[in-house]
């Protein structure tokens, strides 16, 4: 698996080659991950993205969020004085879950997030999805997983920190109950 | 933020050499408070137009230096109609 400095040395349209999303039959065969293979400091996949004006339109269309900014290029830079158009940050916050919920599947759950957004991001950034393991714990018979994720620009630029926490089964031992119910402390 | 505009003599210009010059993000955006929103060339006679917003017309020039267009002049802007709508800087 390739690192996060790594992608962040590469060209844009390098790094784009580099995309390890799961397409729909990888997160249906996925095998689960168990808190016991997990270790502190490792990376997970990186979700690679470029939006485009198409992407935007259909976005905004898509949750009725008719702001110039984010389709009008005309409003977004003369009226705005914004570079060009500008990714939605709600489409950012619902890659938060997907990640997080792809890595933890089938049998495991992504808890609790929280994160920033700290950038305007336009059409033609290469955008990473980035997490790393930052702790891991056993509660209740759960592995309890922290993790700190962000979304980067291609050219380094944070937009979005934040930290996650997820629940992994541990091996041999009980199901992540569904629906989730909190490890009591 | 400011807008440019920047007028180049580039006699000679192919449309590849043209295309080699802005074909990647950070060759039309150098930093994250400058983009070139818009590029135009007459091949035939090697003038090219420039559009920018920057914060300072420094950062400009350096993408100027960056892709080595010779420069006649450069100009801010004061104000721009497009489709029938003015905006005012």
């Amino acid at each position: 698996m390739v690192t996060l400095d790594d992608l962040l040395n590469m060209s844009p349209e390098d790094i784009l080659t580099y995309n390890e999303r799961p397409d729909d039959a990888g997160i249906r065969n996925k095998t689960q991950l168990y808190f016991d293979d997990i270790e502190i400091g490792q990376e997970l996949p990186k979700y690679i993205y470029r939006q485009t004006p198409t992407h935007l339109f259909r976005w905004s269309a898509s949750i009725e969020n008719f702001h110039r900014i984010h389709y009008d290029l005309d409003f977004a830079l003369n009226h705005d004085k914004n570079p060009t158009i500008l990714v939605h940050g709600s489409w950012k916050q619902s890659v938060v879950p997907q990640f997080l919920k792809d890595w933890t599947a089938p049998g495991g759950w992504p808890w609790k997030a929280r994160f920033e957004h700290r950038a305007m991001l336009t059409p033609n950034d290469v955008l990473i999805m980035w997490g790393t393991v930052v702790d891991k714990s056993e509660k209740d018979g759960m592995g309890i997983i922290e993790r700190e994720i962000g979304m980067k620009t291609h050219d380094g630029i944070e937009s979005m920190p934040g930290t996650a926490t997820v629940v992994l089964p541990i091996r041999d031992g009980k199901e992540i109950p569904y629906p989730f119910v909190p490890p009591k402390d | 933020m400011v807008r440019f505009m920047a007028i180049h003599n580039v006699p000679g210009i192919t449309e590849e050499q043209f295309k080699q010059k802005l074909d990647g993000v950070s060759k039309w955006r150098p930093d994250r408070r400058t983009t070139i929103l818009k590029v135009y060339a007459d091949l035939d006679r090697g003038k090219i137009i420039s559009e920018c917003e920057a914060a300072e017309q420094q950062h400009f020039e350096d993408w100027i230096g960056m892709v080595g267009w010779n420069v006649e002049s450069i100009h801010s802007v004061d104000v721009v109609c497009q489709v029938g709508n003015f905006w005012t800087f």
